[in-house]
């Protein structure tokens, strides 16, 4: 069926059809006579238009974006504690606050808490995932951030494991947070399959090790930095291994980060 | 692709990548620079921006610090990410009060500030010639319907303006432009 326009164009030479306008617009043939020299000329300001960003400009902008959005990044809300009420009466309305608190509630204790905390980053129920969590409802720690690192693992995203895994580390402790941001670049996007072995190895020692804060860190950074660097060195027990276990006992606590926390801990931004 | 769809890089993943970047993980910030720095770039060095790099480099800060009270689809988001570039190259344009800006579409060929090959080359440039005769506001919805590739919907999100005007504008800026193109054949 032919649109309005089409007749309107065939009144005016020089009108241009809605359709050849969206074709021109989108870089196709338009099917009107006579405009081929016009798509020639929308063709050159694409071209004018496509940016060739240097890769020192895009490292320092991501950076820059990053630390913004940590910073940015609003606390989580902790519950009120409400003063008693000395006088009661009925509400014939519930307020709000209490529909979200049993929709979430609900969200917790229901099957779409369970899918999503297995959500790796890009899944779509990874944001609910993160939504729950800044809510206090999941793991939100160090070993769920672990578990969706192997996800990505699984799915062949090796260097986005090791990306994620910087949230993991509340400060570049020991240069870690750098260190695994290296380890992602030199990986690449299909690693060896020894390398992916030494970054599950590395996952495995996070996931079990006693050590925390500096300590943690430098065994992050020592196992990170060997990634993808060809030496085939042995990581073997690290120094950060052996003062934790010569400390005093930790009743096996591991490290926890971002409990229920969404958002960057105080006065540094990243987890 | 029709008129009101728009290229969704992220697709299904964009929920989890908004969710990410919000805490400011690495990896998301990497995913959404990667999919809108270059043509944010380019948008604003068609329209004559002093720095186009510097000024996305604010674009995205500003976007960053603004994150997480964004809440929308991939399609808003582009359209919140140019109405933020917009707005920073018009902060920009005031700042520099009356000093020229550069733009490879605002050389004056005819004034002679453009030296000698490339100048020859602009002379001729069908482009130059074709936008000169444009409004700025038909300038505008040509730069981020064609560099930007937003479609019409997103466009009128960001210069405020309906749907209508928008299809208005571009259908009169590429109808003015088909007709300098023809009359300058004409007159050879």
């Amino acid at each position: 069926m032919r649109r309005i326009d089409d007749y309107f164009s065939e009144m005016d030479p020089l009108a241009i059809s809605d359709s050849d306008v969206e074709r021109l617009l989108r870089g196709e043939a338009p099917a009107g006579p006579g405009l081929a020299r016009l798509g020639s000329v929308l063709e050159e300001l694409r071209a004018v238009g496509s940016a060739q960003l240097r890769p020192e400009v895009i490292s320092r902008h991501v950076a820059m974006t990053v630390e913004a959005a940590r910073e940015a990044a609003p606390p989580p809300q902790r519950p009120v504690e409400r003063p008693a009420r000395t006088a009661t009466r009925w509400r014939l309305i519930p307020r709000l606050g209490t529909f979200l608190a049993a929709f979430v509630l609900l969200l917790g204790m229901s099957g779409v808490a369970v899918a999503s905390n297995s959500a790796a980053p890009g899944e779509p129920l990874h944001g609910i995932d993160m939504f729950l969590e800044s809510l206090g409802i999941g793991d939100g720690g160090l070993r769920e951030r672990i578990a969706e690192a192997r996800t990505l693992t699984e799915k062949g995203e090796t260097a986005g494991a090791l990306d994620h895994l910087t949230i993991t580390l509340p400060e570049d402790e020991a240069g870690a947070r750098e260190a695994l941001k290296a380890a992602a670049q030199r990986i690449g996007t299909e690693p060896s399959t020894e390398v992916q072995s030494r970054v599950a190895e590395m996952m495995e020692w996070m996931a079990t090790t006693n050590a925390h804060g500096p300590d943690f860190g430098q065994g992050v950074a020592e196992r990170a930095r060997s990634l993808g660097d060809g030496s085939g060195a042995e990581l073997g027990e690290s120094p950060a291994d052996d003062a934790a276990e010569n400390a005093a006992p930790s009743h096996g606590n591991r490290p926890q980060r971002d409990k229920g926390n969404g958002g960057p801990p105080a006065g540094r931004g990243g987890r | 692709m029709t008129d009101t769809e728009a290229v969704m890089a992220l697709g299904e993943a964009f929920p989890g990548v908004l969710a990410a970047a919000k805490v400011g993980a690495d990896w998301a910030w990497d995913r959404l620079y990667g999919e809108l720095a270059a043509v944010v770039t380019g948008y604003l060095a068609t329209r004559g921006a002093d720095d186009p790099e510097d000024l996305a480099g604010e674009t995205f800060l500003q976007v960053a610090r603004n994150i997480h009270a964004f809440d929308g689809s991939e399609s808003s988001f582009r359209s919140w990410v140019f109405v933020i570039a917009h707005r920073r190259l018009i902060d920009s344009r005031r700042s520099n009060g009356r000093r020229p800006v550069f733009s490879p579409l605002e050389v004056d060929v005819e004034g002679g500030n453009v030296e000698g090959e490339a100048m020859e080359r602009l002379a001729t440039s069908d482009l130059v010639k074709a936008f000169k005769v444009l409004t700025d506001d038909q300038r505008e919805v040509l730069a981020l319907r064609v560099v930007a590739n937003l479609t019409q919907e997103e466009t009128a999100e960001v210069v405020g303006k309906s749907v209508g005007a928008v299809k208005a504008l571009q259908r009169r800026a590429l109808e003015t432009m088909r007709e300098t193109l023809d009359t300058e054949t004409v007159s050879k």
